[in-house]
Formats: C-alpha cells, structure tokens, sequence
C-alpha cells in the first residue's frame, strides 16, 4: 500500500468558451460607419461654409501644403522714392518667372505676397529695373516674411518670423539671407 | 504627364490668380498731402497719395481697414527710426547680443506704431473698413470734413 505519493489535484471541470456574440460586432461596426460618415459631413459642410464666407482662402490651403506665399514689405525711410524689383530665379524652362516692380514713395510702406516659395533677387533702385541701392537674393520658404528698410546709408533686412542672431545679417549688403 | 509639365500647369494657375489680385485704390480728393495705412491680409502698408492722386495698395479677397495718419508725425517717427537704425548698424558686425535684440524688437515696433495710428484715426471718423471680393477691389476716398478733420470713406 503506497502512502507516499502526492495526491493528484482534481482536473478542472471543462467548460465550452461563450458562444461569441456576433450581432454585437457588427452593430459596433455600423455604428462606427455612421459616426466616420457624419463626421465626414459635418468636417465638408465646415469646411465649404469657411471657404465661402473667406475664413479659409487658397493661400491658408497651399500654406499647408507647403506650397503657399510669402510677404516681403519695404519700408522706403529715405528721402526720395525708389523703386523694387522682384524676379522669380530658377524657374522651370517653359514657365514665365513672377516678377513685380513697384515704385514706393518716401516714408511710405509697401507689402507684396509673392505667390510660391523659391529663390527670387529683389533689387532696390531710384530707376525703374535699378539696383544700385542693393540686390537681395531671397530663398523664400511658405509662409516666410521678409522686412526691408532702406534707408539713406543702408538697407536693413529682417526675417520677422525667424530674426536672425548675427548683427551682419541684419544689413543687405552683409547678410547671408541675400545670398 | 510629365512632372515638369504638372509644375507647369500649377505655376501657371498661381501666376494667373496672381495676376487676377485685387487693390485697394485709395483717392486723396483733399488739396493737402496726406498719409494713409491700409490693413489687408494681416500686414500693414502706409502710401501717401498727392493732392488729387491716388496711391493703389496690393490686397486679396477678405476685409481691409484703413486709417488716415497724421503725416507730420509719421515724418517724424519714420526719421528717427531710421536714424536709430542708421547709428546701431554702421558697425553691424559688432553688434552685441543685446543691441542686436534691440535693432529687432525697433523693427517690430514699426508695426505697433502703425496700429496706434489706425486706433487714434478710429476714433476721430478718420478711419474706415470694407470687404475685397471675387468682384473686385476696393476704393478709399480721403476728404476733409466741415471740421477740418480728414475724413475716410470705403467702398
């Protein structure tokens, strides 16, 4: 008679998994259905509304894409007008370079939306085309905003958005924004 | 499509919605020099339109404001800015950390000084706002009122 075995634990009694509640899984599924297709309304009706009444322009849509303008203002603080040219550099053969020119008067100020980002040379004369007060060749990011101040002895530049940390470049004819 | 011809096709459409921006005209119909900020598009612009002239600022479709400022001031303002600037950027490349957050909170301060002008120019009837459209630009006719005050109208 054997005494010293250990005693066996009793099995578990086995009992079949629940049976799985299929019903419950789709009425999930065509609820989520629903809830992605009203949101998907409710997100184009907003979205029409703002584009309509001007809340949303292009220039907000392209932004996002990277694709959007950049603004150069020039505050002319000299004492007699002059003139600035902007021209698009490094444009695809077929296509025609952006270009502005624009007469600004003493002590006036002037903000021009270039229309994509690039690389454009701004030029600041006292002629029409002139750029023997200075030249500027901008790599404009989406979104940028450039400040020029010409004054009589020289031509400030400023990134507003990204103000840079070396006083040289703070000068047009020093900076290493202008080149 | 090629690419190129794609970039193309895009560049084309912007140069043309380019092309198609409008402006606000703005008409000095006084026989005095005078000294006008339009806001458009979030940035400023200050144009002075002789006597019986105008001035045309570049704006895109969306509300505008404008503001009719004190020239004498501005004059004022405008040259000793400009001769602050003149003095901290003869040697620029010595610029020190502080004096060159300087230079740029001065250039910042153009804007505020602006702003001031249009909230002073609100409160005497020298100020006015409109809405550019797909239609067209907008027109601002500066005059002078019984008072003397210089008046802007929006259209």
């Amino acid at each position: 008679m054997r005494n010293n075995q250990p005693a066996r634990k009793p099995r578990p009694a086995q009992t079949r998994p629940p049976a799985k509640r299929r019903n419950g899984c789709l009425i999930w599924g065509l609820l989520g259905c629903v809830g992605a297709l009203c949101l998907g309304v409710a997100l184009t009706g907003g979205g029409w509304y703002a584009w309509d009444s001007g809340m949303i322009t292009l220039d907000d849509v392209l932004s996002l894409a990277g694709m959007g303008p950049a603004d150069i203002e020039v505050d002319n603080f000299r004492d007699e007008a002059i003139q600035i040219n902007i021209l698009q550099l490094d444009v695809a053969a077929e296509a025609t370079p952006y270009q502005l020119s624009l007469q600004i008067n003493s002590l006036d100020i002037q903000t021009s939306r270039v229309p994509q980002a690039g690389r454009y040379q701004v030029s600041f004369g006292t002629t029409s085309g002139g750029a023997e007060l200075g030249a500027c060749t901008l790599t404009l990011k989406s979104g940028d905003f450039y400040q020029f101040v010409p004054t009589p002895q020289l031509i400030v530049v400023n990134n507003v958005n990204d103000p840079v940390s070396i006083g040289s470049d703070l000068v047009v004819s020093t900076s290493a924004l202008c080149r | 499509m090629k690419r190129k011809h794609f970039v193309f096709l895009i560049f084309a459409a912007l140069l043309l919605l380019t092309g198609c921006i409008p402006s606000i005209v703005v008409q000095n119909n006084t026989n005095i020099p005078v000294r006008v900020v339009v806001f458009a598009r979030g940035q400023n612009s200050v144009v002075s339109p002789s006597p019986g002239y105008s001035s045309y600022v570049e704006a895109g479709e969306g509300p505008y404001s404008v503001a009719v400022i004190p020239d004498a001031q501005w004059r004022t303002y405008a040259q000793t800015k400009r001769d602050y600037l003149n003095e901290q950027l003869a040697n620029s490349d010595q610029l020190t950390g502080e004096q060159l957050l300087k230079v740029i909170q001065s250039l910042k301060e153009i804007a505020a000084q602006i702003q001031a002008y249009q909230t002073a120019a609100a409160q005497t009837g020298g100020a006015c706002s409109g809405t550019i459209t797909q239609d067209g630009g907008g027109t601002v006719t500066i005059t002078v009122g019984a008072d003397g005050a210089l008046i802007a109208s929006c259209k």
